[in-house]
This record gives structure tokens, C-alpha cells and sequence, in this order.
């Protein structure tokens, strides 16, 4: 079981490093197997090779050939075993989701925008807004740069929630805000 | 360094790796095989056909190149140089 799980983790290198070595990695780990004597051994012995071949496969991936952004990636591969975020396409639909999540939420939200616009216009004034809305598109635009450029599923996930929702929130706010500024001119 | 003047299979430089330090040092094959890989491709490593004819197929044999040899001698000067001024410097005590 140990070596089928051993295995399946040696799926974090890339596929011309596992052609390569694969078979001899699996063989030597069978032989530190070999050598530990009871179940606690093994185990923790596997947690310190699972350990060394996430920082190993890591680094593998971020000097692999085609690697772009190769500190980055070599720090965010050493925390997930996702495969590698391959698509472009789907990076590109992904870096979109400031404008396509953003607009049906613009559109279901009207009577909030109106919960909203019923505060006193002093509580968002025009600059305020005008910044807010600004800084939103900003963190959406940096949200989509990451995205963009991201390798690994766990990324994409993680910088949808930390730049794409929020700023999507605040897009669909926007009509919100400009209506207080018409409402303040 | 643990190689030596060895020709070793991954497993066997796992070996030599943890009875030089004292079990100290025990390399994972992930660490281990991303570190032949680059050797290789330095040349400071070379691949060596297995004259055992025995599990040939899941094992490699590796030996040093001279280039890896000489190095090896380069890199080893240089940590006995910085021991002996950090002896002279009273920074390092024999026990």
C-alpha cells in the first residue's frame, strides 16, 4: 500500500523526469522499506520521503523546461501536489472571471444596490467611491495576472478567491457608487 | 564526495551518503534523483553500464567524472581553508 501511495505522490515531477527515474526511485524506496523493521518505521519513514519529494518536486518543476515565473512557482510547488495547471484556455477563462462572475452578480443584486443607495450619499462620497471602484479593478487586473500565469490548480483557486471574487463584489457594486455620485452632483 | 572512486547504484549513494555522516544525512530519493539528474547534466557525473546484469532494469549505476572528481577536491579545499581560519579565529574548539 505504501508504495502504491509512493507512487501515486511520484506523480508531482514532471513526466519526463518520472520516464527517466521513476522506476529507480520507486526501487530504492522499496529498499528503505526493506530495512525498516515495524509499521512505525515505515511510516515515518514515508512521511520523510512524502516530505522530500514535495520540496524535490518543486524545485524539479520550477527549473523544468517551459517554466515561466520559476520563483514563484517553485515556492507555490512546494506546498501542493496539484498537477501542473496546463491549459491556457482555461487560464485565460479563469482571468476572466472579474467580468464574467461579476456581471450576473451586478445583475442579481439590484435590490441590494438599492439597500445601498439608500444610506446617506455622505457615507461614500465621489472620491471615496472613485477610489474604491479604481482599487477594485486594480486588485481584479492584478487577480488576472496571477491567474494568467498560474501552473497549478491550488493557485488559480486561491487567487479567484483572494482577487477575483472580492473585486468582482465591488464591480457589481460600482452602479451603486456612480448612482451616489449622481445622487451627490 | 561519497562516491568517491565508487561506481554505485541511487540506492547504494543513499547508503554512503548516511554511513559518512553518521546517519546524520539521509537523502530521500526525490532529493537524490533530482541531484544525479543535475550532476549528470553537469558532467560531474556519468552513467555506467551494470556489470551485475541483476535488477538491471530498475537500477542505474553512477560513478564520478574527473570533472566531478576534481570538483569534488576544488569544493573540499575550500571548506578545509574556511575550517582552518575559523580554528585560527578561536571560532571552532577541538572537543
Amino acid at each position: 500500500v505504501i508504495t502504491s501511495l509512493y507512487r501515486l505522490l511520484l506523480r508531482a515531477y514532471p513526466a519526463s523526469f518520472r520516464a527517466e527515474y521513476e522506476r529507480e526511485m520507486v526501487w530504492a524506496f522499496e529498499q528503505q522499506l526493506a530495512r525498516s523493521r515495524t509499521r512505525l518505521d515505515r511510516l515515518v519513514l514515508f512521511a520523510g520521503v512524502a516530505v522530500d519529494l514535495v520540496i524535490s518536486a518543486g524545485k524539479e518543476r520550477a527549473s523544468s523546461p517551459g517554466a515561466a515565473m520559476q520563483p514563484i512557482e517553485g515556492r507555490v510547488a512546494d506546498m501542493s501536489l496539484q498537477p501542473v495547471y496546463r491549459s491556457s484556455r482555461e487560464a485565460r477563462l479563469s482571468a476572466l472571471t472579474p467580468l464574467w462572475a461579476g456581471i450576473p452578480v451586478m445583475a442579481l443584486i439590484p435590490g441590494s444596490l438599492d439597500m445601498l443607495t439608500t444610506k446617506p450619499p455622505d457615507i461614500i462620497g465621489i472620491p471615496a467611491a472613485l477610489v474604491f471602484v479604481v482599487v477594485a479593478l486594480l486588485w481584479a487586473a492584478f487577480g488576472a495576472f496571477v491567474v494568467w500565469h498560474a501552473r497549478y490548480p491550488v493557485v488559480v483557486a486561491i487567487a479567484i478567491a483572494i482577487f477575483a471574487v472580492p473585486a468582482s463584489l465591488v464591480l457589481a457594486l460600482a452602479p451603486s457608487f456612480f448612482r451616489v455620485m449622481m445622487f451627490v452632483g | 564526495v561519497a562516491l568517491g572512486d565508487e561506481t554505485l547504484h541511487g540506492y547504494g549513494i543513499m547508503l554512503a551518503i548516511e554511513e559518512m555522516t553518521g546517519g546524520d544525512v539521509r537523502m530521500g530519493p526525490g532529493t537524490l534523483y533530482t541531484t544525479i539528474k543535475k550532476l549528470l547534466a553537469g558532467g560531474l557525473l556519468e552513467e555506467v553500464p551494470d556489470g551485475t546484469g541483476e535488477g538491471s532494469d530498475r537500477r542505474r549505476y553512477y560513478r564520478s567524472t574527473p570533472n566531478g572528481r576534481a570538483f569534488a577536491a576544488q569544493e573540499l579545499r575550500r571548506f578545509d581553508q574556511l575550517v582552518t581560519r575559523g580554528r585560527q579565529a578561536g571560532l571552532l574548539v577541538d572537543r
